[in-house]
Formats: C-alpha cells, sequence, structure tokens
C-alpha cells in the first residue's frame, strides 16, 4: 500500500501541492486536472524524482526516499516527456534499461519480446527509433515501464499521441494487470480512464478535490446536467447563463448540453441526463467557460 | 542438561529473513557493491557511450604529449617543474572525461527513466568515475614514464606519487563541489581556480611550493596519496546514496 502523507511541494515560493493526503491499494487510479494543477509534480515525487517540501510517502509503511533502490526495483515509470536514444532500436533500447534494472540478460530477452508484442510494436523491433513517430514511441515507452513487471506502475500522459484503436489496447493492457499492482495513470482524456480505474484522483487549488469512484463524483452534479435544442441565434445568450458541456449541430438546430444549478429555471423541454466525468471535470474547472 | 530441552527463540520466518536482510545490507563493501553492479550491468550497458569518451581521452593525450614535448625542449626548465607539470596535468583527463559524463547525462532526455531504475546515475558514475580514475592513473603514468626516458634525474616514483595525489585529491573535490553546491558557476570556478593557481605557483617560482614537490621525504609523499586514495573511495560512496535536491545535479 502506498501512503501519502500531508505531502506539500514549493518550488521556491510558488506552491504546486498543499496537504495532500492520499492512499493507494492494488487497482487503477485516475489522476485527471487541468494543464498545470501539479500532477507531474505528484508523480515524480511518487517516484522519487523530485523531493516533497513537507511530508512523506509511505511503501508498506516505509519511506520511499530511504527504501532507496529497493523502491526503484517494484517501480515503473512512464515520464511525460518520454526520452530514448535515437540511434537505439526498441530492443537495444529495452535491453539497456533492463540492465540499469539489474534484470538477468536471459530473462530479459524473453520479457522484451513479449512487452513489444504487447504494445503491437513487434514489426519494427530492430528498426531505429529515429523513424518512429510520436505513438510508436509513447508505446516503446509503455514497454518500458513493464520491464521489471512492477509493483507500481506510474504513467504520465500514457495515451498522449496514441489513436483510438491503440488507446482501446492500452485499456485493455492496464486493465489486465491492475488486479496485483498499484497502478497510477495521469491524463487530459477523461474517457481513457473513466470506465477502467477504479478510482479517480481530481486536483483543484493545490489540494485533493475528489478521491473516489467515477460514479461516486458523477453524483456530484446529479440533477445539474440537462440536454436541449436551441436556435444558433440563441446560442450566444443561452451560454451566457449556463455552463456548457458539449454542442453539436442537429438539422438546423443546435443540441447542447449543460449545467443548470438553479432548479427554479427548470424547463419543461430539457432533458435531463446522467452526468459523466468529463462533466464534472468541465463543471470543477469551468472558470472561463460561461460566455462572457 | 537434556539435549531436547533447549527452549529455541521463537522467531518466524519472515523477522529472521528481515534481521538478515538488515544486517547483511549495509555490510557490503564498496568494491564488492561496484563488482555487483559491474556483473549485473554489464561493460556495453556502462559504457554505452563509449565512442565518445575513447575520442575524448585521443584528445587530451595528443594535446598532453603535445605540451609535454615543448616542456622537454625548453632547456630553461628545472626538475621541479616538471613535477608541477604533472601535478597540474594529472586529473585534467580524469576531469574532462567525468564532466562530459555528467553533462551528456543531464542532457539526454533519458534522465527521468534512467534515474527511476534499480541502478540509477549517481550509482552508475561512481562505478563509471572509478574506472576513469584507474584509466587516468594508466595514462599518465605511461606520460611520465616518457618523461623519464628523455630526463633521467626525475625520480620515478615521487612523479608517480605526485600525479596520483594529484589526481585523487582533485577528484575528491571535484566530487565534494558536485554533491555539495548548486551553483553551475562554482563547479567551474573550481575547476578553472585548480589550473590557475597551480600555474601561478609553477610561473612565480614559489619556494614552498617547490620544496613541496621535490624535497619532501617519499614516504610523505606516498602516505599523501593514500590518504588522497581513501578520500576519494569515501567520496565516491556518498555519490552512491547521493539523493539529488529537485533532481538537480
Ligand atoms: N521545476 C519547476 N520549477 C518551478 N515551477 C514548476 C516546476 N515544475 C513545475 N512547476 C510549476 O508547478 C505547477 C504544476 O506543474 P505540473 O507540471 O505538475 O502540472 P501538470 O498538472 O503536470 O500539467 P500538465 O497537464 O500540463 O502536464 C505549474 O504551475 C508549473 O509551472
Ligand atoms: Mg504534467
Amino acid at each position: 500500500m502506498l501512503l501519502v502523507n500531508n505531502l506539500s511541494k514549493y518550488y521556491g515560493k510558488f506552491c504546486a501541492l498543499k496537504d495532500i493526503n492520499l492512499e493507494f491499494d492494488n487497482g487503477i487510479y485516475g489522476l485527471i486536472a487541468p494543464n498545470g494543477a501539479g500532477k507531474t509534480t505528484l508523480i515524480k515525487m511518487l517516484t522519487t524524482l523530485i523531493f516533497p517540501t513537507k511530508g512523506e510517502i509511505l511503501y508498506n509503511g516505509t519511506n520511499i526516499v530511504d527504501m532507496d533502490d529497493e523502491y526503484r526495483d517494484i517501480l515503473g515509470y512512464l515520464p511525460q516527456d518520454f526520452g530514448y536514444y535515437k540511434n537505439y532500436t526498441p530492443t537495444q533500447f529495452l535491453m539497456y534499461l533492463s540492465a540499469l534494472k539489474g534484470i538477468d540478460k536471459n530473462k530479459a530477452e524473453k520479457k522484451i519480446k513479449e512487452l513489444l508484442e504487447l504494445v503491437a510494436i513487434d514489426d519494427v523491433a530492430d528498426k531505429k527509433m529515429k523513424k518512429f513517430s510520436g505513438g510508436m514511441i509513447q508505446r516503446v515507452g509503455i514497454a518500458q515501464a513493464l520491464l521489471n513487471d512492477p509493483k507500481i506502475l506510474i504513467l504520465d500522459e500514457p495515451t498522449a499521441g496514441l489513436d483510438p484503436k491503440e488507446r482501446m489496447r492500452f485499456k485493455n493492457i492496464i486493465s489486465e494487470l491492475s488486479r496485483d499492482r498499484i497502478i497510477i495513470i495521469s491524463t487530459h482524456i477523461v474517457s481513457d480512464i473513466e470506465f477502467i480505474a477504479n478510482e479517480i484522483v481530481m486536483i483543484k487549488d493545490h489540494r485533493i478535490l475528489y478521491k473516489d469512484s467515477t460514479s461516486n463524483i458523477c453524483k456530484s452534479i446529479e440533477d445539474k446536467v440537462y440536454e436541449t435544442e436551441i436556435q444558433f441565434n440563441d446560442s450566444h445568450d443561452f451560454k451566457k447563463k449556463y455552463i456548457s458541456l458539449s454542442e453539436r449541430q442537429e438539422g438546423e438546430n443546435m443540441k447542447i448540453r449543460f449545467i443548470c444549478e438553479n432548479k427554479k429555471e427548470i424547463k419543461s423541454t430539457w432533458a435531463k441526463v446522467n452526468p459523466n466525468l468529463e462533466d464534472v471535470f468541465l463543471y470543477e474547472y469551468n472558470d472561463n467557460l460561461k460566455e462572457k | 542438561m537434556d539435549k531436547n530441552n533447549i527452549e529455541v527463540p521463537n522467531i518466524n520466518s519472515i523477522e529472521i529473513k528481515d534481521i538478515v536482510e538488515k544486517g547483511i545490507k549495509p555490510k557490503v563493501s564498496f568494491f564488492s557493491y561496484l563488482r555487483d553492479m559491474y556483473k549485473k550491468v554489464g561493460f556495453k550497458n556502462i559504457f554505452h557511450d563509449i565512442s565518445e569518451i575513447i575520442f575524448i581521452v585521443l584528445i587530451t593525450l595528443f594535446t598532453l604529449c603535445f605540451a609535454a614535448i615543448i616542456i622537454k625542449d625548453n632547456d630553461y626548465i628545472e626538475v621541479w617543474q616538471i613535477y608541477s607539470f604533472i601535478f597540474v596535468v594529472s586529473p585534467i583527463l580524469y576531469l574532462l572525461i567525468s564532466f562530459f559524463s555528467f553533462f551528456n547525462t543531464k542532457q539526454n532526455g533519458t534522465y527521468e527513466v534512467e534515474m527511476i531504475c534499480k541502478y540509477n546515475i549517481y550509482q552508475l558514475s561512481a562505478l563509471r568515475m572509478f574506472i576513469f580514475s584507474i584509466v587516468s592513473i594508466l595514462c599518465n603514468s605511461i606520460l611520465i614514464f616518457m618523461f623519464f626516458i628523455v630526463n633521467e634525474e626525475i625520480n620515478l616514483l615521487r612523479a608517480l606519487a605526485i600525479s596520483i595525489t594529484a589526481l585523487f585529491l582533485f577528484s575528491s573535490v571535484f566530487l565534494y563541489v558536485l554533491l555539495n553546491t548548486s551553483h553551475k558557476i562554482t563547479k567551474y570556478f573550481m575547476i578553472a581556480g585548480w589550473i590557475i593557481i597551480n600555474l601561478a605557483l609553477m610561473i612565480s617560482k614559489n619556494n614552498y611550493y617547490n620544496v613541496l614537490l621535490t624535497q619532501l621525504p617519499i614516504y610523505v609523499h606516498l602516505g599523501l596519496t593514500i590518504s588522497c586514495i581513501y578520500l576519494y573511495i569515501k567520496s565516491l560512496k556518498k555519490l552512491i546514496n547521493f539523493r539529488s535536491v529537485k533532481g538537480e545535479m
């Protein structure tokens, strides 16, 4: 079990995270928050790349910083900007990292073959990576994080740059893995983790806003999300009044999904809909969504 | 007493494992730790940038040989100035390789993935620097031997002692600065300082400096050498356990 205890992180005087308390057991945790909210900062502390200004992180009761190489031994990590050696092939690069992870050479060879098949880049396993597309590199990154069969797997925006088919494959891989390990995934693409995450962690104003299951979080805006059709001409005024969540064209009209917080304003032509995680995200971080 | 009656303390196997692990882990000596790492990671991976390193070694050796030839051809050079030359240049090869090595690792986008591996950059660096220092000693010795062939006034043992002392003294200080200051300027300053101060002493023909290099009994020199090696190993150990603040070095 991974326990985050009263964690705060300051960059100089700038406060990135404040009084964070979290608990992770085996399962998938989705970390969602807008740009600059501190996801990467939290992840870097969980991977001991940077250290908390205050507080501590414990794995089974031991501070992860004190565990040192024992902790790194059970950790898999995909950084937000995954770097690689351009002149290496995926196989060479993964062999190199396996060696640094202290994995026996024969075991590593077998594991690498497996992993490259898993992320479907086995056909280019021996091509130099400088010829790879962004999505292919990202998949090498995912494979790399799984080399040591980590007990704690931390992925910082793993689906960035993946096409829908590969995102689907990724979801399946992760669900498969989640049974006996802690998986923490940060992402902006809410739909990528909405249905596979056991719990969602949301950060707002440097603090934890939610740490709960998707359905419980969605309950927070139950009875507030509606859909209706309006004319394009009216849309400007409408969006001044309500937070728009999504819009699409429907013949001559526009179908709009929005938040209405005042029960008295509800009209009979509106259809109440079940909120999803993306609605919550837009609702919570809506500062600039209402048209002025 | 009945043999069967001896009480066995009741410790379960997990506790024993705990005790054994806790007891053994810190006791692994520095050298067996390095040897272990070397075996596990392998030469090819430790020196994945070997071609760049060889390039630096060759360039440096070439430059130093060139400088040595100029000094040799100069009739006004005194023996102690040769010692002084050795003292100044001995750490240079080591310095260049180590500096390149750190700079290179930090420039690479791979820093983060390498940093969370079991053997991370600091531990690998300790091993690499240890090997660099041996390579440096070998190169320096060859250079000194060449001096000796052309100028038999030189005491070979003293020259070697001076060279090794300089190398380890400098690298200990280098590591200390690397681990204890985050200001880049301090690092450059100390490197430039080493060369400038020594050159100034050599050119000004400072008497103490002269005596220190040539008149000191040889066993004092050897004693100094051993202390510096000790200091160096200690700083390498620190590097292994080093956890950088902010992920910066
Ligand atoms: N090394 C640093 N020095 C100073 N400030 C930093 C540093 N790293 C991050 N920050 C600041 O901390 C805040 C959180 O950054 P962080 O990278 O954790 O955000 P994030 O949630 O990962 O964003 P994104 O979704 O864009 O990846 C930002 O305001 C950023 O400017
Ligand atoms: Mg980020």
